[in-house]
């Protein structure tokens, strides 16, 4: 009998030798907070992807802490800031997570600040370029992606190159983002000292009559437009641009919102020669780009966006810094680990600033005859 | 394109706007006038209106012009429903009641469509979309040009209606004076449930027409509303051609404030035009009785 119960023992814990350690210990939670539903889903959805994937790249890779897993608590905030503070605050206190992402757009990047100052917790910003996203000064807040006034810079400078592009007009979301975006490149026009800027209009978060805009616009003749403007709002004012008679002999302009196959394939037509500033693209070759592209392909059979990108990186990111700091719930270590880290990442060299900004530059595609190139 | 030129093609954007603001008021008249009541959930039937024509369309395989009257019958179906349960049985309360039951019922309605359709846009396809239409400086499509002309004529067919039909009649007294109306052996239930159906199934047409170009989503309802209530309001109770000409107003108001006074003030101009005519005329440019 005393040999069975014996025999029993070993033979139950005898499969444990095998199983890594870590397994069934508590997971290392990260926060997300984004636009699952509302104007900005589409971007949110796919940052989600990214993000997913770099969660399942780190626990195939073996987790983090000694074996631990990386969970992602995720959260809808439709794209209202205040909607953003209320659950940074329920990922915070609640879920307790370790480290939070809410994105999407920079005015709820901002407003969580709030709520990541007061309770000490390192926030992450992976799809807020506004520049007051970083210099309003905050030690455990880190943005990955790009500046407003870095995107503004690579596709201004090429703008204002173009042949005959004396005249721009200009509409960009009514929000903290898209006055950025505006101010940034008007910004980079008035140095170079063209084009001149003769229209700059904001948009509101759910309008899809663009008409009156783009009225105007056309009425001051200018040799290119700069149609920041989200989808699927963005396919409308194309077609609105297009029923107008305005793209024909026009130089073409946007952002990252250009960047989008769904887009490119509702009026691709109309987009021809189109250029615009993105953060990546997966035509990039470095090692880190490659791995994603190779991971997104293999769970989705196409190739990742730019959106996609951004949602990989702070994942990437946060894990390294838990790591490195070698705990996930003291919040002072894994900001003093953060804030140190240099990481080769898809977007390009992360090293952070005094302002806790990652100094990655910004890069221009332009879409041809049915696909995205990388011109700049 | 010079200002000239720029200032007439802001006129007819401005028309065919505004002849879907008094498509969407004439049913809000005729709901006020008859009934007493300030239909909150107005902007909804609306709403319903774009996504039963999305529906029909993507779904039930219709085409564009034959989805378009059965959506209106499909919210006129709700708009029954909606006067059954939540304004007959607070007849001869303070309108305040009937105010906040129908706004309860917009938020029900507004809910229902997000959870059935979601909240990302849907597009409608119409044959008309994008087919473009160049008469002199203005440039316009087959599908606004349709627009325009299918406010106008659904609101010249209701003033008819109103003026000629037995029923039409029927409503007219009642405006005048309900209670006899009722002694004269007008059953004032039926007239409200037809009044609440045509209502609806106007402002679901002003839906369908224009979530073809913008897109149907659960929120596009809140502006129309508002839009809706000073048209009512500006073109004068009981006044159906007030209340076309004063949406063509509006409409144009809007158009020509953004494009050459100020984008982020033309709301705010054409409803401050709005005050300047109430302050001369309390009853509204067209105000009288039908």
């Amino acid at each position: 009998m005393k040999k069975i119960f014996l025999a029993w023992v070993v033979w139950s814990f005898f499969p444990t030798l095998f199983i890594p350690g870590g397994w069934g210990a508590e997971p290392v939670k990260i926060g997300l907070g984004l636009p699952l539903t509302g104007p900005l889903s589409f971007m949110g959805t796919e940052f989600l992807k990214g993000s997913q994937l770099a969660a399942e790249e780190v626990n195939k890779a073996g987790g983090i802490l000694g074996g631990r897993q990386i969970e992602l608590v995720v959260r809808d905030h439709k794209g209202i800031p205040a909607e953003g503070v209320t659950l940074a605050k329920r990922l915070i206190t609640e879920d307790k997570v370790s480290v939070i992402d809410v994105d999407l757009p920079s005015s709820t990047n901002i407003a969580v600040q709030v709520v990541s100052k007061e309770l000490k917790v390192v926030q992450i910003s992976s799809y807020g370029f506004a520049p007051d996203v970083s210099d309003k000064g905050h030690p455990y807040h880190f943005r990955v992606c790009t500046r407003a006034e870095e995107i503004a810079k690579a596709l201004g400078q090429y703008l204002a190159a173009l042949p005959n592009n004396k005249k721009i007009a200009m509409v960009a979301p009514n929000d903290d983002y898209g006055r950025g975006d505006l101010g940034s490149l008007m910004a980079v026009f008035k140095k170079i000292g063209n084009p001149e800027v003769v229209y700059e209009a904001y948009y509101e978060r759910n309008q899809t009559d663009f008409n009156t805009i783009l009225l105007k616009m056309k009425s001051l003749n200018p040799d290119c437009y700069y149609i920041n403007v989200r989808w699927p709002a963005s396919a409308i004012a194309l077609q609105q641009m297009d029923d107008l008679a305005m793209l024909k002999g026009k130089y073409l302009s946007s952002s990252i919102n250009f960047f989008n196959k769904d887009l490119a394939k509702r009026v691709g037509h109309l987009m021809e020669g189109a250029v615009m500033s993105v953060c990546w693209a997966p035509v990039f070759k470095d090692p880190e780009s490659q791995k994603l592209v190779r991971a997104y392909r293999a769970k989705y059979g196409d190739d990742p966006n730019d959106s996609v990108s951004l949602g990989w990186t702070p994942i990437m990111l946060a894990s390294m810094a838990i790591q490195k700091a070698g705990t996930d719930k003291d919040e002072e270590k894994i900001r003093v680990a953060m804030k140190g880290i240099q990481w080769e990442s898809p977007q390009g060299q992360i090293r952070f600033d005094d302002k806790g900004d990652s100094g990655v530059p910004a890069h221009v595609l332009q879409y041809k005859n049915g696909e995205y190139h990388l011109i700049k | 394109m010079d200002t000239f030129s720029l200032a007439i093609q802001q006129v007819v954007n401005g028309l065919v706007m505004g002849s879907m603001y008094a498509l969407m008021s004439i049913g809000m008249m005729l709901i006020l006038g008859i009934m007493t009541v300030i239909n909150m959930a107005h902007g909804e039937f609306y709403v319903l209106g774009g996504y039963f024509c999305y529906f029909l369309i993507t779904r039930m395989g219709f085409n564009y012009l034959a989805a378009l009257p059965v959506a209106m019958v499909l919210v006129a179906g709700v708009g029954i429903l909606s006067e059954k349960i939540t304004v007959r049985p607070l007849v001869g309360r303070p309108w305040f009641t009937t105010f906040l039951t129908t706004f309860g019922l917009s938020m029900i309605l507004r809910d229902v469509a997000q959870i059935v359709w979601g909240v990302d846009p849907r597009e409608i396809d119409s044959p008309f979309l994008h087919k473009r239409v160049v008469l002199g400086p203005v440039y316009l499509t087959e599908h606004r040009i349709f627009i325009f002309a299918m406010g106008v004529v659904v609101i010249g067919i209701l003033y008819l209606f109103i003026k000629r039909h037995k029923m039409g009649m029927a409503m007219r007294a009642v405006v005048r004076d309900r209670e006899a109306s009722a002694l004269m052996g007008i059953n004032l239930n039926a007239m409200n449930s037809f009044t609440f159906a045509l209502g609806a199934g106007t402002a679901a047409l002003a839906g369908s027409l224009l979530g073809a170009i913008f897109n149907v989503l659960p929120s596009m309802g809140e502006l129309p509303l508002v839009k809706g209530f000073a048209v009512v309001i500006m073109g004068g109770m009981g006044n159906v051609q007030g209340i076309l000409f004063s949406g063509l107003i509006l409409g144009v108001a809007e158009s020509l404030a953004a494009s050459f006074i100020s984008l982020g003030l033309s709301d705010a101009i054409a409803f401050a035009l709005l005050i300047v005519i109430l302050l001369f005329k309390p009853s509204g440019l067209f105000g009288k009785r039908i």
